[in-house]
Parts: C-alpha cells; sequence; structure tokens
C-alpha cells in the first residue's frame, strides 16, 4: 500500500494539471467553437440538400449526420483522445521509471516486496489516476452537452462516445508500462509520451486520409471510434478486441520484465 | 571537430528510426493516393471543399488544400512529417544541453579546454545536420515515390520548398528546446517544457486553422509559418522567413548566454 500511496502523491499534480488541460480544450471545442460550426452547416446543408443523391452516396455524406453536437464531438475526438493518450503514457512511463531515473532501483528493490506486488501496486496508481481523471471529463461533459440544448435522449451516445478516450488510455497505460520498463535510460518522461502520442496520432490521421481500411488496424485512437457509436450505438468488437489484446499483452511483457530485469547498477 | 564526430556517431541510432518513419509515412500514404482524381466529378469535389465549414477542414488539416490534387495531399502527408521533424528537433535541442548532466559526464565534456559555447554550439550542429539530412531524405523519397508510382502531377519544385521550410521550422524548435532547457534549472523540467511547448504550439495551430482571422496567432506557432497553399504556388512567406531566422539567432544567443552561467547539477 506505501508504495500505491507513494507513487499517488508523487504525480497527482501531473495527473491534474493534464485533466484540467484536457477538459479545458473539451469545452473550448463544444462550447466555444461548436455554435460557430453548427451556424455554418446551416448553409452547407441547403448545399447539400439541392445536389442530386446519387452525387453525395458516392461521397458518403450523409446530410442529417453532419451537424448536431455529437457530430462535432466526432470530429474533434481525435485531439481530445491525442491528449488523452499522451497523459496515460505521461503517468504510465513517470510511474514504472521512476526508480531508473532517480538511481534508486535497489533501494525500492531491497524492500520486502516481490517484484510483481510492485508491478501491479505501480499498475493499480496509474489505472487509479487515469480512472479518475476520467470521472472528471465524463462528469464535465453532461452540463456540456446539456447546454448545447439537445434532446437529453441522445446522452447517452455522447456519454460513451467520451468514454472511448478512457478505454484508449487504459491501453496506453500500457504502452507506457511497456516503454518505462523496456527502455534502457529514461531520459525524458514527457519525450517519450508525446513521441507515442504524436506517432499514434500520425498513424491514426494516416488511416483517415489513405481511406485504407486495413490501416485501422495500427490507427491506435480510432480503436474506440465515436463514429461506431453513433453508427450502431456499441464500440466495434474487432478493434476493441485489438486493444484489449494489445493492453494485456503489453502489461504481462512489462511485469515479466520488472520481476526478471537486472538492477541497473548506479 | 571531435565533438561532431562524436555527436553525429552517437546520434546515428535514434535518427535511423526516425527515418523508418518517414520512408512509412512517405511511402504509406503516397502509394495510397489514388485521389478522388481521375473520376470525372474530381472539379464538383474542389468546389464542395470550398463550401465546407473552415472549421472541418482545420480539424483534417486540409484548410486551404484540395486533396484530390496530388500536391494537396502531399501538402497533408507532409504535415506530419513536419511534427516528426519538430518533436525530433526539440528532442536533439534539450539533449544537446541536459545529455551530459544526465548522463553524469558533464565533469568529463566541460572539463575540456573548450568553453561550453563550443560544445554545446557544435551539438547544436550536429542537430542541425540530422534535420538537414532528414529533410533532403525526405524530398528525394517523396520524388522518388512519386515518380515510381506514376503518380500525376509536377510538385518537383514545390517538394524542395516543402523540403526546405521543414528545416527551417527544424531549427527554430531545435534552438527553442536548447532554450527552454538551458534555461530551467533542473533537466526533467527543461525537456517537459519543450515538449510542452510544441504539444501548445500543435493545439494553436489547429484552432489557428479553424477561424479565419487566425493569422494573428499565427506567429505563435511555427508549425504554421510556411503555408502549404503557398509552397505550393513556389512562395513562401517572407515575413516569417524572417521572423524564423530572426528567432533562431536570438534562441541561440539566449541558449549560449543562459548556458555559460548555468550551474551544471546532476539530475
Amino acid at each position: 500500500m506505501n508504495v500505491y500511496l507513494f507513487e499517488l502523491r508523487q504525480q497527482w499534480k501531473t495527473a491534474l494539471i493534464w485533466t484540467a488541460a484536457t477538459i479545458l480544450l473539451f469545452a473550448f471545442l463544444q462550447s466555444g467553437v461548436y455554435p460557430i460550426f453548427s451556424d455554418s452547416m446551416i448553409d452547407v446543408e441547403e448545399i447539400f440538400r439541392s445536389m442530386p443523391d446519387v452525387f453525395l452516396n458516392a461521397f458518403g455524406f450523409d446530410i442529417s449526420s453532419m451537424s448536431g453536437f455529437g457530430e462535432f464531438f466526432k470530429l474533434t475526438y481525435l485531439y481530445l483522445v491525442l491528449m488523452g493518450a499522451i497523459m496515460a503514457m505521461v503517468l504510465s512511463v513517470s510511474a514504472f521509471s521512476r526508480e531508473k531515473r532517480g538511481k534508486c532501483t535497489d533501494f525500492l528493490l531491497t524492500k520486502p516486496y516481490s517484484r510483481r506486488k510492485l508491478f501491479l501496486m505501480k499498475l493499480l496508481e496509474v489505472a487509479t489516476q487515469v480512472t479518475a481523471s476520467w470521472i472528471l471529463i465524463f462528469i464535465s461533459s453532461v452540463p456540456l452537452y446539456l447546454q448545447s440544448g439537445e434532446p437529453t435522449e441522445g446522452m447517452h451516445r455522447f456519454l460513451l462516445s467520451v468514454s472511448g478516450i478512457y478505454f484508449t488510455q487504459l491501453m496506453f497505460i500500457g504502452v507506457g508500462s511497456l516503454c518505462g520498463i523496456y527502455v534502457k535510460k529514461v531520459r525524458s518522461v514527457s519525450g517519450i509520451a508525446i513521441a507515442a502520442g504524436f506517432a499514434s496520432f500520425i498513424l491514426t490521421s494516416m488511416h483517415g486520409i489513405t481511406g485504407e481500411e486495413k490501416m485501422r488496424y495500427i490507427a491506435p485512437l480510432k480503436y474506440f471510434n465515436p463514429e461506431s457509436v453513433y453508427g450502431s450505438g456499441g464500440f466495434e468488437i474487432r478493434y476493441a478486441a485489438v486493444a484489449g489484446v494489445i493492453t494485456v499483452a503489453c502489461i504481462l511483457a512489462a511485469c515479466h520484465g520488472y520481476c526478471k530485469r537486472d538492477a541497473q547498477a548506479v | 571537430m571531435n565533438i561532431l564526430k562524436k555527436e553525429l556517431r552517437s546520434g546515428i541510432k535514434v535518427f535511423t528510426f526516425w527515418i523508418l518513419g518517414l520512408i512509412f509515412i512517405d511511402f504509406a500514404g503516397l502509394t495510397k493516393f489514388t485521389g478522388i482524381a481521375g473520376s470525372s466529378a474530381s472539379v464538383d469535389v474542389v468546389e464542395l471543399m470550398g463550401r465546407f465549414p473552415r472549421i472541418i477542414l482545420a480539424v483534417f488539416g486540409v484548410v486551404n488544400l484540395d486533396v484530390s490534387s496530388l500536391g494537396g495531399y502531399y501538402s497533408v502527408l507532409h504535415f506530419y512529417v513536419l511534427v516528426c521533424v519538430s518533436i525530433y528537433a526539440i528532442h536533439m535541442g534539450g539533449a544537446a544541453i541536459s545529455r551530459e548532466t544526465s548522463d553524469r559526464t558533464y565533469e568529463f565534456i566541460f572539463t575540456k579546454p573548450r568553453s561550453r559555447s563550443h560544445v554545446v554550439g557544435y551539438k547544436l550542429l550536429s542537430g542541425a545536420i540530422f534535420l538537414a539530412v532528414f529533410c533532403i531524405i525526405h524530398a528525394v523519397l517523396s520524388m522518388f515515390a512519386i515518380a515510381s508510382l506514376n503518380l500525376d502531377g509536377d510538385i518537383g519544385g514545390p517538394i524542395i520548398l516543402f523540403g526546405t521550410t521543414a528545416f527551417l521550422t527544424g531549427i527554430l524548435y531545435l534552438t527553442a528546446g536548447a532554450f527552454l532547457a538551458a534555461f530551467s534549472k533542473r533537466n526533467g523540467i527543461g525537456m517537459l517544457a519543450g515538449n510542452i511547448m510544441f504539444l501548445a504550439t500543435f493545439i494553436i495551430g489547429v484552432v489557428s486553422d479553424m477561424f479565419e482571422k487566425g493569422s494573428a496567432v499565427r506567429y505563435l506557432t511555427p508549425l504554421k509559418y510556411f503555408l502549404p497553399n503557398e509552397i505550393l504556388q513556389k512562395n513562401m512567406s517572407i515575413l516569417f522567413f524572417v521572423i524564423n531566422i530572426a528567432a533562431v539567432g536570438l534562441l541561440l544567443y539566449g541558449t549560449m548566454f543562459l548556458f555559460d552561467q548555468k550551474d551544471l547539477i546532476e539530475g
């Protein structure tokens, strides 16, 4: 429990700042930019209405699904989930490489605690923080939805889409634990987190621009796509499974590494 | 000269990884360019895109671009490369200042008969060389990919200009990363500041794209100094070119000034 509390003390500020930044961006986009967006959509929809159906179908435009609060969230989701992914990476890499960075691995490992228990405590701590942060984001998304004047019965879809960020974060906790443990010298936690976050962002955007369906499997920020929540009412099981497999594989590999690796001499 | 050689040798491994990423973006991206071009409706697409709300275009990173043409499509890919260049540059800039202290080797290098500015200058030079090579490879790869895939569209000139501007943005982030690392007392904080700066400039870039009047915010984000739609017309903003170079000079001077007085401590 001491390890858990210690980690919590070490990084609750980081978690809080990231959560606040994410909520601010979320609020800015959904309540600041959205009204401008929906105004401009009125004109666009008129143009679309005047076009023949064949043309619209060819490009996959659906007039009824272009404006609306949730639709706008689909557009901004990529940037919010990017913030979330980086946050999960920062917390996870930082927790798992803390002793390595402080060059005090031997102090922790000589305590009467099994390595597996240490690993689990750290993992639990990161998961706690990410979950707490998600709860705050989740709660703040309710007033954001309500003030938009959308009908309340559509709210569950919006909230489920927002939760996509959380599930993606869980995956990045796994990836982060792997990086934190296997990267030999962690010089900059934020550097690893930013690199991993933007690599995912680029892969995801590449899927978007190329339109290649196969690339969806390597587009980590789209594993929990709000698009499908609004389409079919839930996440696509196939990609959720990919995310689940990545998470479990990373955590198992990280746990193995943590239990087996030599403690580095100072 | 020895410092430069050593820096280049020790940086080559990381460089190779970045190049692999670059190859992926350039090739995987360009091979998928079937474009909406080729189909007879392509003209309508251009018109359609023009009527889209700017916010949507900004979110997809295609403001003022026609993605159905090779140039517009390439600009989007190039933006991803630019993101890589910037992150890589910030990383190298920060490392030039803080690597020796975080590795506990500063006692060895800074007791050599060379001034601190000399050592850091060469470290930054090696960073600039890596960035230059990265941008050259990016341009060559792109031209090679376009030629081997028989893609239509003459964008050889713009590709060179894209490479050059990516280098300029890169050295700006390189010196900014170094400056922030020299400015902050502790190593971790310096690198953190660099990374936060990048994230902030990235988000400001997207937001400034969303609004027509975003041009005032453009000064704050080097990612938007050289706009792809200008480059495609084989032109770039002289004002932002000057700002870029001036900022590099100032940051370099500031870095040297601060680093000369920096208290070198571990951690």
